[in-house]
C-alpha cells in the first residue's frame, strides 16, 4: 500500500467518511464529521499508521488534508506521484 | 417585579463581551441600544452558537419577558421542524435558515415561572426539555460564585455551547462577576483559539471529560500558561488517573482544578470538590454547593439532591409548559457513597445512559431506535465507562459497520465510540427481562 492510499484509509477511519468525500480542500470543521473528537481519532490513526509521534504544534496544524501532507513530509513520509 | 438574571448581569457595569473576529468589545449597555425583542411574551426558540451576535440575542431575550429555549444551531432541518411542531414557538431566531422574528403561531399558556428550556441531550434533537425559572438560574449562578474564584479581572472564553447547561452556567457566572467574556466559536483544536487566548490573556477553561482528554493528548496545558488561573471540569466523570495528573500539574503551576458534578435538572451544578482534596480523592464529586443538600436513599443508595436550583419538571411539548412544579428532591439516578469527611463519590448509575463526549445518551431510547431501524434482530445497548456505547444483538448477522455508522450519525457521536457485537443469546434474568449486569460482565472480559 503506498502512502497516498494509506492516508486515504486514515482519513476514512479517523473522520468516519467514505472515500468519495476526500479531497485536498477538506479541512477541520469544513464538514460536520471533522470535529474535535474526530480530530483526536485522526491524529491517533496517523501516528499508528505512519509509525510517527506528533507534538502539539503538529496536531494543531494538521487541520487540512494539505497540511497533513506537509507535516507528514516533515516526518519523512514521502508521497509518491499518483500514476 | 421579581429579579431577573439580566438585572444581575446589568449590575456588573465593568463587564465586556469580546468579539475576536472584529476585535471589538461591548458592554451590556451597548447591546441595549440594539434591543428589538417584540413586546408581550411567549416562547422564543433561539438556535445559538457562541458568536457575539448570539450573545447579543441571548441578552435581549434575558432582558425581555419571553421564555426562551436554547437550541443547537447544528441540528438538521428535520429535527428543527419536529421541535417547532412540538412547541409552536412564537419567535424563532435561526441564522442558518434566515429566521429572525415572530412566527405568527397562536399564543398559549406558559407558567409564569418558566424562563428557560434546555435539552438534556443537545445534539439529538430530542424534544425532552428541562423547565427552569429565573430563580433556578440566579440561585445556581450565585451558589457557583460562592466557590469558584471568578474575578472582575478575568477573561473567560465561551468554549462550551450556550445551549448546554454547563456552558450556560459559565456564561451566567462570568457575566455576573467576571471581567471579560470572549464570544468565540473556535475550539481547542484551532490555532486561532490559542492566538485569541494569548491576545486576551484568558484566565480559565471549562471542559467535559473529553476536553481534558484532548488537553492531555495534545499537550495543551502549556499553551494556557501563564494567564491561566483555574480549570473546571463537569459533564461526566473524568478518568481518575487523568484527574490525578491534573491535580499534580495544577499543584506544580498553582492552578486549582475544580471537579464539579451536576445535571441540567439542577440548572447545572450540584456539588464541587475542593481542589486541594483532588490529589487524594480522585473520583470524588465533593460536597453540595451553597444552599444545596445531598442525601442518599437508604434502600437504593440513589443520590438525592434538594435546593433552589432544582428544575420545574420536564416538557415534551407546548402543553407541558402550562405547569412548573419543583419536586421536593431531585432523583439523580446516580448511586453514591459519602466518606467520613463528607465528600460524595458516584459509584454507578440507576438510570440507563452513557455519557459520550459529554452527551447524555439514553440506552433504552437507543435500543428502541435500533429496533425500529433493524427490526430483524433483538437489540440491547450498554455503556462502558462512558467511553463506548455497545449495541449488542441476537439473531441473523447484520452488517456491523452499517449499524455503527447509522447509530453514530443518528446520535452524532464518532463511530469509533460505538461497538456492535453479536451475542448467541441476550441474557435474561428470572423475570424474562434483559440482564444488564450479566451483559456488563461479558463486556468486561
Amino acid at each position: 500500500m503506498n502512502n497516498n492510499t494509506k492516508l486515504n484509509q486514515v482519513l476514512m477511519q479517523g473522520l468516519a467518511i467514505p472515500e468519495t468525500m476526500i479531497d485536498e480542500s477538506l479541512s477541520y470543521q469544513s464538514i460536520p464529521e471533522w470535529d474535535s473528537m474526530a480530530h483526536m481519532y485522526l491524529m491517533s490513526e496517523i501516528e499508528q499508521t505512519f509509525g510517527i509521534s506528533l507534538d502539539t504544534t503538529d496536531m494543531l496544524e494538521m487541520t487540512s488534508v494539505e497540511n497533513i501532507r506537509k507535516k507528514l513530509a516533515q516526518h519523512q513520509v514521502v508521497f509518491e506521484q499518483e500514476a | 417585579m421579581s429579579t431577573k438574571i439580566y438585572d444581575l448581569i446589568g449590575a456588573n457595569t465593568g463587564l465586556r463581551f469580546l468579539d475576536p473576529l472584529s476585535g471589538n468589545s461591548f458592554s451590556v449597555a451597548d447591546f441595549e441600544a440594539s434591543y428589538k425583542v417584540p413586546g408581550g411574551k411567549g416562547l422564543g426558540f433561539l438556535y445559538l452558537d457562541n458568536s457575539i451576535g448570539s450573545v447579543e440575542v441571548l441578552l435581549h431575550f434575558l432582558r425581555s419577558d419571553w421564555s426562551l429555549c436554547l437550541l443547537n444551531p447544528k441540528l438538521d432541518e428535520a429535527e428543527k421542524q419536529a421541535l417547532e411542531q412540538a412547541y409552536c414557538p412564537g419567535y424563532i431566531h435561526d441564522p442558518a435558515r434566515a429566521l429572525k422574528g415572530l412566527t405568527g403561531a397562536a399564543p398559549y399558556p406558559i407558567a409564569p415561572e418558566i424562563k428557560l428550556l434546555l435539552s438534556t441531550s443537545g445534539s439529538t434533537g430530542s424534544p425532552k426539555m428541562v423547565k427552569l425559572s429565573e430563580r433556578n438560574i440566579i440561585s445556581n449562578a450565585l451558589s457557583i460564585l460562592d466557590y469558584l474564584p471568578v474575578k472582575d479581572t478575568d477573561t473567560v472564553p465561551l468554549n462550551l455551547p450556550l445551549f448546554y447547561s454547563y456552558g450556560f452556567s459559565i456564561f451566567t457566572t462570568n457575566a455576573i462577576a467576571g471581567g471579560r467574556i470572549l464570544c468565540t466559536c473556535r475550539d481547542l483544536i484551532q490555532k486561532e483559539f490559542w492566538e485569541d487566548w494569548q491576545q486576551y490573556q484568558c484566565s480559565s477553561l471549562a471542559g467535559v471529560p473529553y476536553v481534558y482528554e484532548m488537553v492531555q493528548r495534545f499537550g495543551l496545558l502549556p499553551k494556557m500558561l501563564p494567564s491561566l488561573r483555574y480549570l473546571t471540569q463537569a459533564g461526566g466523570k473524568l478518568n481518575p488517573a487523568l484527574a490525578s495528573q491534573f491535580a499534580a500539574q495544577g499543584k506544580e503551576h498553582g492552578i486549582p482544578f475544580y471537579i464539579m458534578y451536576g445535571q441540567t435538572e439542577a440548572t447545572a451544578r450540584m456539588s464541587w470538590l475542593e481542589p486541594s482534596a483532588l490529589e487524594h480523592k480522585a473520583g470524588a464529586i465533593g460536597k453540595p454547593i451553597k444552599d444545596g443538600h445531598f442525601s442518599i436513599d437508604p434502600e437504593s443508595s440513589e443520590l438525592l439532591y434538594s435546593g433552589p436550583n432544582v428544575f420545574g419538571g420536564y416538557a415534551e411539548n407546548a402543553g407541558d409548559l402550562v405547569r412548573y412544579e419543583q419536586p421536593d428532591v431531585l432523583h439523580t439516578g446516580d448511586i453514591a457513597v459519602q466518606d467520613e469527611e463528607g465528600d460524595f463519590y458516584i459509584q454507578g448509575r440507576i438510570k440507563r445512559f452513557v455519557k459520550l463526549f459529554g452527551l447524555r445518551i439514553n440506552l433504552d431510547e437507543t435500543e428502541s431506535l435500533l429496533r425500529g431501524q433493524f427490526p430483524g434482530n433483538s437489540w440491547l445497548c450498554a455503556g462502558d465507562k462512558d467511553q463506548f456505547l455497545y449495541a449488542l444483538y441476537e439473531g441473523k448477522t447484520v452488517a456491523e459497520a452499517d449499524v455503527r455508522l447509522w447509530i453514530s450519525s443518528r446520535l452524532k457521536v464518532h463511530p469509533q465510540a460505538v461497538k456492535v457485537q453479536q451475542l448467541e443469546a441476550i441474557p435474561l434474568n428470572s423475570n424474562g427481562k434483559a440482564d444488564y449486569i450479566k451483559v456488563m460482565s461479558f463486556l468486561a472480559q
